[in-house]
């Protein structure tokens, strides 16, 4: 056996290690024996399997050389790509030996001083622009069919590098601004209101022709809408039959109010406008009543003309004069601070765009900034003679500025990359709020962030988020898209095969993992009752569907699952949501689900597949008579390519055999009972799915609270994690642990971490 | 409100029936000259089939004029003089190259740019400008919209894409910068709103003016936003910010046209939202990419029809299991059957594109398909091996500006004959060679897009 080994190393050593750390990792006496170990058989001695070789020149820069290399090493290890599956594995001890070395010895990192990464400027995506628009407007708008899909990096929507803006989103963003603030202050020009009625839109009587007719005492009726306070004409187009000795009166009464009477003295069927003036003080919808009270009827009067008094209305029409609905005026008030658009002076002007702004940029604006705004509001305003105006182009402005639609963070040196600094406050609220809330800081975090103290309450702060509401935002966006439930959209069942499933169902299976998730975070559960938990939500469909007793309704309302049920569901692997989307038309697919265990709940993706061939899920065949599903995966698993994966990922799913394609329970499939017993690599075997739900518990919890740890950082700070974030990773994992696991927990250390909390310039 | 009372049906038939209106012809300088051919423009359109055909029941025997259409192609037997069918192009950028897995969203990345996709999830994406977004920044200054991208997919997959791919590459076929990604739209109504505006919205001369002059003024002011803001950040955020410049500098341009070219084309009835059935969806899509040629709104766009790797099922065929999964039928003739009917599912709804374009008639009589070159295609040939050479590409169109339709031909040194090739690397011809010759049709000159070696004029 030939080494490339030479002993020239100590020299490097000693010059490096002159503080003289004596438990600093060696190459030579550490490292490599682990590699000789575990990685030699395939990628040693001569051997470059994958055209992977480490063997190393050890003299000189021998070893750092091929910093490339010892990246994949790194990814490969971290990973745990490498050893394949079916090889000895590292233990966790060994697995840290080599990642620390990598990262000091050839990365140069100084593991002291941890580098906290950076984090590339992100555009608010579709949810985040929709939320903060709600928050800022109050005012709902649709940016999933407006706006183009954004890209995602990394598995998240929230990702800077990836979040492009396009000129079409650009032009988008235009028009969205033009609809906001239509949506929020109302037409630039106020047109008088006018509503008008037809006979069909009116109620009670009869209709003959184009009239309503009243033949005996009774009322016609019309819903108003009296959209702003003021005065508004009633117009009435009446006629109405003549008998006995008088007229025909048309009371007129408002929500049941007698409000005036006149005598119809046009005989139909010429009809003519009687009107009434009446003033409003608040907006509202009125019920306008016309009331017929002094019906005649003689059948046995000589001239038939004369027998019947009736009333026939031919229409109503509403009109005010020029108005605004209340609901805008309010915004403006509130806009204004509750000065008249008339009366707006400079001061009253550079309130209303400080306090705006602040909101709309989510920090302060600096002096030279407010005043560049007041000069464009003075500059539109001397052009069209109006403030209203004016202010609506500013907020337009301001609403397509990239200080709105990208997050900056501010940086004192932003072209030093090596410079590593404290957020900034007002960058930390967005961070945070961006994060639990998909959306724009309120009031109490930009107050906190402004008195420079936000970073000392965040235990508090993160814990009152989570409480709000508005965390619904992060609960579907993340669990949309770790547990990638958002794909249930896409999922179309073979109706014949699974006339089960509905529109309704695939909403309602959405929605129960989202309460799972949102129970867990607002209650601070332990993250391990994602796996095994004896509770779940459901409404009656979801009751129906998984064969649970009792009376439920449309509301989702939690259930405890008694013994006999338990065997059955409970934690995230058992709901009908991802056992739907891991599964193809026609059938299940024990490859997608295995995987998705080692992507979403083990952190340990499969490599990827040789490159010509995709996944092995792709020759799965069904239709095959002589051979059963399992059976031609294990002649596939023969080829060693495919069975180093393979063999845990199928092994996986097979546990999930026992739920159809759409979730449900079954025992049986095509006439034969479910086989779904499963065997690791490493040996451990399954009886079902609960075997499965054990072994994550018990044997790979910390592989899971550091998947989920990573991608919460992922979620939150908009990159990938890089190795210089191992360190922050498994420091949120061991607090979370100490703390009883639970997510709140979780998510406060991982807002607490460095990554977090700080950036390089760069 | 008429839209709504009238359903998608009565929405295409106002569309043939309106097509020749004169409105915006009038606007329009290249149309006013209408005895002369050449003064009519040539438009450009792509559009993309994901994860591959079957080959044999797509690649036509004879060569040259004289060549039968095989069954995946029959429903382009009315259209057969005016398509070329195209052998023997390759797209080796979109092989692993010691990158690994991900070749379906290298197909997608790689169709229009001929560049290897940078491999990563997220962090730096890099490919290459995409040949319809260089036709674009050299022509797209003549007509309202630069360009126009539009996409089948409604609704994207959740996070993860291909391989440690980013998912930008599978729903882009689009670059306007090797960066920058031109998202696709896949609403019709909202294509139809970017190119008419909304029918609904009644303004008056003095308004839009009004309007105009206000956005020209925001523009200008958030212009100075970003170049203040630009100052104060770091390599990367710059890039960011840049790509709003460019978009801002767009929406400029924009505004200065539709001030000059006042193109009126409020008669048509806007469609609605995304039909349920994936059929009338593409042809709505494609009567939205028809309707902007007609209108010389644009002359540069692409579709992708769904990115590569969809795993859609084809109820209308009577295919319940998904096209990507199917797609490694393994030999199995079952699945290529189905395959097949996909394949000649998707040629159905080009050639009902196609005779839309023939039906639509420019101002000397002649049919705006003689004045489109519309390339129909995929960035894999054998979907069961991910295979990116011999790929099924067909051009329709461009008679009038000379292209050669009515033929097969073969670009390669004729090794790919019998489908026995099994090799990578591909003996056939970059199909950047191909974008490059379309591009000088355009009367765009460029020396080099991707992996190109030289421009085929053979076309």
């Amino acid at each position: 056996m030939k080494r490339f080994l030479f002993l020239f190393l100590f020299l490097s050593v000693q010059l490096q290690g002159d503080s003289s750390n004596n438990d600093k990792i060696q190459f030579e006496s550490d490292v490599l024996p682990l590699l000789e170990n575990y990685c030699y058989r395939c990628h040693g001695d001569g051997s470059r399997k994958g055209k992977v070789s480490l063997d190393f020149e050890v003299s000189g820069q021998g070893l750092v050389k091929d910093v490339g290399l010892w990246k994949r090493v790194w990814e490969n290890v971290y990973r745990h790509n490498m050893p394949p599956a079916d090889k000895p594995q590292f233990k966790d001890s060994e697995l840290s030996i080599i990642l620390d070395w990598i990262e000091e010895d050839i990365f140069k990192t100084d593991l002291q001083k941890e580098d906290p990464g950076r984090v590339t400027m992100r555009r608010l995506n579709r949810s985040e622009y929709k939320n903060t628009i709600r928050d800022l407007f109050g005012i709902h708008v649709d940016t999933e069919n407006f706006f183009p899909p954004d890209d995602t990096g990394y598995g998240f929507d929230t990702i800077g590098e990836v979040l492009s803006l396009s000129p079409i989103l650009m032009e988008k963003y235009m028009e969205m601004a033009d609809n906001i603030l239509a949506n929020t202050f109302g037409p630039t020009k106020t047109s008088p209101h006018r509503q008008m009625f037809t006979n069909f839109e009116m109620k009670g009587g009869e209709v003959i022709g184009d009239f309503r007719v009243l033949p005996t005492t009774g009322k016609i009726l019309a819903k108003v809408n009296i959209p702003y306070p003021g005065k508004f004409n009633f117009r009435v187009e009446a006629g109405a039959s003549r008998a006995g000795n008088e007229l025909a009166r048309l009371n007129i009464e408002l929500d049941g109010q007698f409000i005036e009477s006149v005598k119809i003295d046009t005989e139909y069927p010429s009809y003519k406008e009687y009107s009434f003036v009446l003033e409003f003080a608040e907006p509202s919808e009125v019920s306008f009543a016309m009331f017929f009270p002094n019906d005649f009827y003689d059948p046995k009067n000589s001239n038939r003309r004369f027998r019947d008094r009736n009333l026939f209305i031919k229409k109503l029409s509403v009109s005010g004069e020029g108005g605004l609905d209340q609901k805008f005026q309010n915004n403006r008030i509130k806009l204004l601070h509750g000065v008249n658009e008339k009366d707006l002076d400079e001061q009253s002007l550079e309130r209303t765009l400080k306090t705006t702004l602040t909101k709309i940029f989510r920090r302060p604006l600096s002096s030279s900034e407010l005043n560049r705004h007041m000069n464009l509001f003075q500059r539109i305003k001397s052009e069209d003679n109006s403030s209203f105006i004016a202010l609506r182009i500013v907020l337009k402005a301001a609403l397509v500025s990239p200080h709105f639609l990208f997050r900056e963070e501010y940086q004192p040196n932003s072209k030093d990359s090596q410079s590593i600094h404290k957020l900034d406050e007002f960058a930390l609220a967005s961070r945070l709020s961006y994060f639990l809330w998909s959306s724009t800081p309120d009031d109490r975090l930009l107050n906190l962030a402004g008195e420079k103290v936000l970073c000392l309450n965040l235990d508090q702060e993160v814990r009152r988020m989570i409480k709000d509401e508005k965390s619904d935002g992060f609960i579907q966006n993340f669990t949309g898209q770790w547990l990638q439930i958002r794909d249930l959209e896409l999922i179309d069942p073979d109706r014949k095969r699974f006339p089960l499933f509905s529109a309704e169902l695939r909403e309602s299976m959405r929605h129960e993992t989202e309460l799972l998730f949102a129970h867990i975070l607002r209650e601070n559960h332990s993250v391990f009752d994602f796996i095994k938990s004896d509770y779940t939500f459901v409404n009656q469909s979801m009751a129906q569907f998984y064969n649970l007793n009792g009376r439920y309704g449309k509301h989702f309302e939690k259930v405890k699952f008694s013994d006999a049920q338990l065997t059955q569901r409970g934690g995230f692997l058992t709901h009908a949501s991802i056992l739907a989307i891991t599964s193809n038309a026609t059938r299940t697919s024990p490859v997608k689900r295995g995987r998705w265990v080692l992507d979403n709940i083990l952190g340990a993706p499969p490599k990827d597949p040789p490159p010509g061939i995709t996944e092995l899920e792709d020759f799965e065949n069904h239709n095959s008579e002589s051979l059963s599903f399992r059976e031609q995966m294990a002649i596939h698993s023969k080829n060693s390519s495919c069975s180093s994966c393979h063999a845990n990922m199928d092994a996986m799913g097979y546990t999930m055999e026992n739920f159809d394609a759409i979730g449900k329970w079954r025992n049986f499939e095509n006439g034969k009972r479910v086989n779904s017993n499963g065997q690791l690599g490493s040996g451990e075997k399954f009886k079902g799915v609960e075997d499965l739900k054990t072994f994550i518990v018990q044997k790979k919890s910390d592989a899971f609270l550091k998947c989920l740890a990573e991608k919460l950082l992922i979620y939150g700070i908009g990159r990938g994690v890089e190795y210089y974030d191992r360190k922050a990773i498994i420091d949120i994992v061991k607090k979370t642990k100490l703390n009883g696991s639970g997510l709140a927990d979780l998510v406060i250390s991982v807002v607490k971490s460095k990554p977090f909390l700080l950036r390089r310039g760069g | 409100m008429l839209v709504n009372k009238l359903g998608r049906r009565s929405f295409l038939r106002g569309l043939s029936a309106s097509i020749s209106l004169p409105t915006f012809c009038l606007s329009d300088p290249f149309k006013l000259n209408a005895q002369d051919k050449i003064s009519i423009p040539l438009r450009m359109g792509f559009a993309y089939i994901p994860n591959g055909v079957i080959m044999e029941n797509w690649k036509p025997k004879e060569l040259g004029k004289n060549f039968a259409l095989p069954p995946t192609l029959k429903p382009l037997e009315n259209r057969k003089g005016d398509i070329q069918v195209f052998s023997g192009l390759d797209h080796t950028k979109a092989n692993s190259n010691g990158d690994g897995g991900g070749d379906h969203a290298r197909a997608n990345a790689t169709f229009l740019t001929g560049c290897q996709a940078r491999k990563t999830a997220g962090s730096n994406i890099r490919v290459g400008k995409s040949v319809d977004q260089i036709a674009a920044s050299y022509i797209g200054n003549q007509t309202k919209l630069p360009s126009l991208e539009l996409s089948g997919d409604k609704v994207r997959r959740s996070g993860k894409c291909d391989s440690g791919y980013s998912c930008a590459y599978q729903f882009n076929l689009s670059w306007k910068t090797e960066s920058m990604p031109m998202s696709p739209e896949s609403n019709p109504r909202l294509v139809f709103e970017r190119l008419f505006g909304k029918s609904l919205q009644q303004d008056d001369n003095k308004a839009q003016a009004q309007r105009l002059r206000h956005n020209k003024s925001i523009l200008d002011f958030v212009l100075e936003d970003a170049r203040s803001l630009r100052r104060r950040l770091g390599r990367d955020d710059r890039e960011k910010i840049d790509e709003y410049f460019v978009a801002v500098r767009e929406l400029e341009e924009r505004i200065e046209k539709t001030e000059t070219k006042n193109i009126n084309f409020r008669e048509e009835i806007p469609p609605e939202g995304v039909p349920q059935s994936y059929k009338d969806h593409l042809r709505l899509m494609f009567d939205m990419m028809a309707l902007a040629f007609q209108t010389d709104s644009t002359r540069v766009s692409s579709f992708l029809l769904a990115h590569d790797g969809s795993n859609r099922s084809f109820k209308e065929v009577g295919v319940s299991e998904g096209h990507h999964s199917l797609s490694h039928h393994r030999e199995n003739d079952l699945k290529k059957r189905k395959l097949a009917k996909i394949d000649r599912f998707y040629v159905e709804q080009f050639s009902y594109f196609l005779d839309k374009l023939d039906r639509a008639k420019e101002n000397d009589g002649s049919s705006l398909l003689d004045h489109c070159m519309i390339l129909y295609g995929g960035g894999i040939s054998d979907g069961n091996r991910h295979r990116h050479v011999d790929l099924p590409v067909l051009l329709a169109g461009g008679k009038a500006h000379g292209l050669q339709t009515g033929r097969h031909h073969d670009f390669s040194s004729g090794s790919y004959n019998g489908h026995t090739n099994l090799n990578k690397e591909g003996a056939g011809m970059p199909m950047t060679n191909l974008h490059l010759g379309l591009l000088k049709k355009m009367g765009v000159q460029a020396d080099q897009i991707g992996d190109s070696t030289g421009l085929t004029q053979n076309i």
